[in-house]
């Protein structure tokens, strides 16, 4: 076995069995939050919650970029609604707001939920929090948007940006760098194409370009 | 009156933790492993049931599948399917079935602010 599959093997076990405690152990200290009165406690209990969870955020990715390394990921094309798209999107992102469309892509619903999903916790982490979903026609396919008002990117990062585990530098966040890298390998496996159009000062606007349905 | 909440759950430190969450946003919970256990405890509440909230690899069968069992005799609960697997099967047949799904680790806020999206307020 090469190294580059026993990581793969090794990552996706750990993953996989680390996945039922976390979560069992980030709802026993939400409980245990809701019952501890001392405010100091509370506080501690709180930052115990948010450690847990960007372990837990960490993990994740992890495993989805071993799986995606290993061949494991297998696009199920079909007509995707977009509007249902951002409605799910927006459902687990309070901090997102979508523009009404009707538009469909050739894409996998699942898949695609997931690059959108990456977009919006990359302009929670980098791009100031908020984060406004569209899409649009242009020459045959569509381009669906993902805009923040974080303080941009400068010109030379919007290539890098994109490899694994690259975080740019004075990024405050303690994630792994490997969202856009996930996003970029899935949007890959279906023939979708992901830039970002940003300057420093102005934001981002994150693309993924994708075939009409 | 509580909302009655089926918890199908077959990994005892999640099953629990879930019931400490659920419980105080005020829901009265029945748990068990699979469809048969649940229905066996609720009796006849089952039909009150306004949430099915599922682990999609149960000992006896899919969440997806126990769910839609459920839901002959409680059509108006909401469904939330949880999955820890890897492959993106169970978010597939959730999606397929039209019930929300969530990766897991879930964590609590999120469950609530589904709850509070999903079911009707507590009386």
């Amino acid at each position: 076995m090469d190294s580059d599959s026993s990581k793969t093997r090794f990552l996706t076990a750990i993953g996989h069995d680390m996945r039922q405690p976390l979560h069992a152990l980030l709802l026993y200290l939400s409980a245990l939050e809701r019952r501890v009165e001392d405010g100091e406690a509370r506080e501690v209990l709180g930052k115990a919650d948010r450690a847990a969870q960007a372990l837990a955020g960490m993990i994740e990715g992890l495993i989805q970029l071993a799986r995606l390394d290993a061949g494991k990921v297998e696009p199920e094309l079909e007509r995707v609604s977009l509007k249902a798209l951002f409605d799910d999107v927006i459902a687990s992102a309070p901090h997102a707001a979508a523009d009404a469309t009707e538009l469909y892509v050739h894409s996998d619903p699942v898949l695609l939920e997931t690059i959108m999903q990456q977009l919006v916790a990359n302009a929670a982490k980098h791009g100031g929090g908020d984060a406004h979903l569209s899409a649009e026609e242009n020459n045959g396919a569509v381009e669906i948007k993902v805009r923040d008002s974080g303080p941009g990117i400068a010109p030379e990062d919007h290539e890098r940006i994109f490899a694994e585990f690259v975080r740019l530098e004075g990024a405050t966040n303690n994630g792994l760098g490997v969202g856009l890298a996930i996003a970029t390998k899935l949007a890959s496996l279906m023939d979708h194409k992901i830039e970002v159009r940003s300057a420093p000062g102005q934001g981002a606007t994150f693309i993924v370009r994708a075939k009409r349905a | 009156m509580r909302p009655l909440i089926l918890l199908l759950e077959d990994d005892f430190a999640s099953a629990e933790a879930m019931q400490l969450v659920l419980r105080d946003w005020g829901a009265d919970v029945v748990y068990g492993a699979g469809a048969d256990d649940v229905s066996c405890t609720a009796g006849s509440r089952t039909e009150q049931a306004r949430v099915i909230i599922t682990d999609f690899h149960l000992a006896e069968s899919d969440g997806v599948s126990a769910a839609r069992q459920l839901r002959k005799r409680a059509p108006g609960a909401q469904v939330l399917v949880l999955s820890g697997s890897l492959s993106n099967d169970a978010k597939r047949a959730a999606k397929g079935a039209g019930y929300a799904f969530m990766q897991k680790p879930a964590p609590a806020r999120e469950l609530i602010a589904w709850l509070e999206r999903t079911s009707m307020p507590i009386e």
